[in-house]
């Protein structure tokens, strides 16, 4: 299945594009597509990941604009035509 | 009714928004939470455009290191209430204008009185937790909130319209981490300028909100963007507002 990967400041900078089609096995889940980032894009695994390998809180990943953290976390199931997104957002003023 | 003395100053302005559009400015009263990198570059485009009501609120004194951003302050302002300094230009800038100005900080206790009678409340915070107190009273008096968050070269902007578009807590779960951010006062001049445009887009009913988008700005790579974003209908904030 076919899938859009979107990505925002810094993760724009680790991964070296904005939007990437990606082809998936049916089934993935979320956790399975960053894992697989993480191995073949250096550095992002520290943008993402915590010390103790959990996902930094705050970084937001979306499933068609939706947050991971109100559908079922890293264990989303990914479906044909989604858009993830992946974003750290900001806090200063 | 607008004046003569309006007519002349919003001439370029009403040539787009038309009297009447220029009246419901005038008609405004808009909360603007913040006097620092954000919140003076909103209350100096919103005063400049002539918002008949700024009600601007903030709790610190001008530092020297606000300085590289936080464009009301100025040299001389350093030691000095931040609501004193943007008071003093705003009123200098826009004499036709009321500006209500209150020192305090932005608690659970007192956000209820700073929120009253306002018809929508511009974010200039720099916290999330600040930003998440906001975000429950506007989705509680069902009034427009205006995000807007800066770091570095980046920000982001949205606007909340409460049971129809996603709150801050649906968008951001969780807080970003507190830190001293790094940030060049440009960003803050993109993304407060955006949240002035908004503003001034809801009071006067033209064009098409960030509602429902996130709007993301990247200064490094020039590039602006903006994602759809959904409600989450469990929401612990916005959840029991229907549709
Ligand atoms: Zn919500």
């Amino acid at each position: 299945m076919k899938i859009t990967f979107r990505t925002f400041a810094t993760f724009r900078e680790v991964i070296g594009a904005r939007e990437m089609e990606l082809t998936l096995p049916p089934g993935e889940k979320i956790r399975d597509l960053l894992e697989n980032l993480c191995n073949t894009h250096p550095g992002l695994r520290e943008h993402l990941f915590d010390a103790a390998g959990q996902i930094k809180p705050y970084i937001l990943i979306l499933k068609n604009g939706r947050s991971i953290t109100s559908l079922q976390q890293l264990d989303t199931v990914i479906d044909e035509g989604d858009v993830i997104a992946v974003f750290p957002p900001v806090a200063g003023g | 009714m607008i004046t003569d003395e309006e007519r002349k100053r919003y001439a370029r302005q009403i040539l787009m928004i038309g009297e009447a559009g220029q009246e419901r400015l005038k008609l405004a009263r808009v909360l603007v939470a913040g006097a620092g990198g954000l919140g003076t570059v909103i209350s100096l485009y919103l005063a400049a455009a002539g918002v008949g009501h700024l009600r601007i609120i903030d709790c610190d004194v001008v530092e020297t290191s606000n300085l590289n951003r936080q464009i009301l302050h100025w040299s001389g302002d350093v030691g000095r209430p931040k609501t004193a300094s943007a008071e003093e230009k705003l009123a200098a800038l826009n004499p036709l204008i009321r500006i209500e100005t209150v020192s305090g900080r932005i608690a659970e206790e007192s956000i209820e009185e700073m929120a009253e009678g306002c018809d929508l409340i511009v974010d200039a915070m720099d916290n999330f937790p600040t930003r998440y107190l906001l975000n429950r009273t506007t989705v509680e008096k069902g009034i427009p909130f205006i995000h807007g968050a800066v770091r570095g070269f980046f920000g982001q902007a949205t606007t909340v319209i409460p049971g129809k578009t996603p709150c801050l807590r649906c968008l951001f779960p969780k807080s970003p981490p507190r830190e001293v951010f790094p940030i060049i006062g440009a960003t803050c001049g993109v993304i407060g300028a955006i949240e002035a445009t908004e503003a001034i887009k809801l009071l006067t009913g033209q064009g098409e909100p960030l509602a429902g988008r996130l709007f993301l700005w990247d200064g490094l790579a020039g590039s602006a963007d903006s994602i759809t974003v959904e409600r989450d209908p469990s929401c612990p904030v916005c959840g029991k507002l229907k549709k």
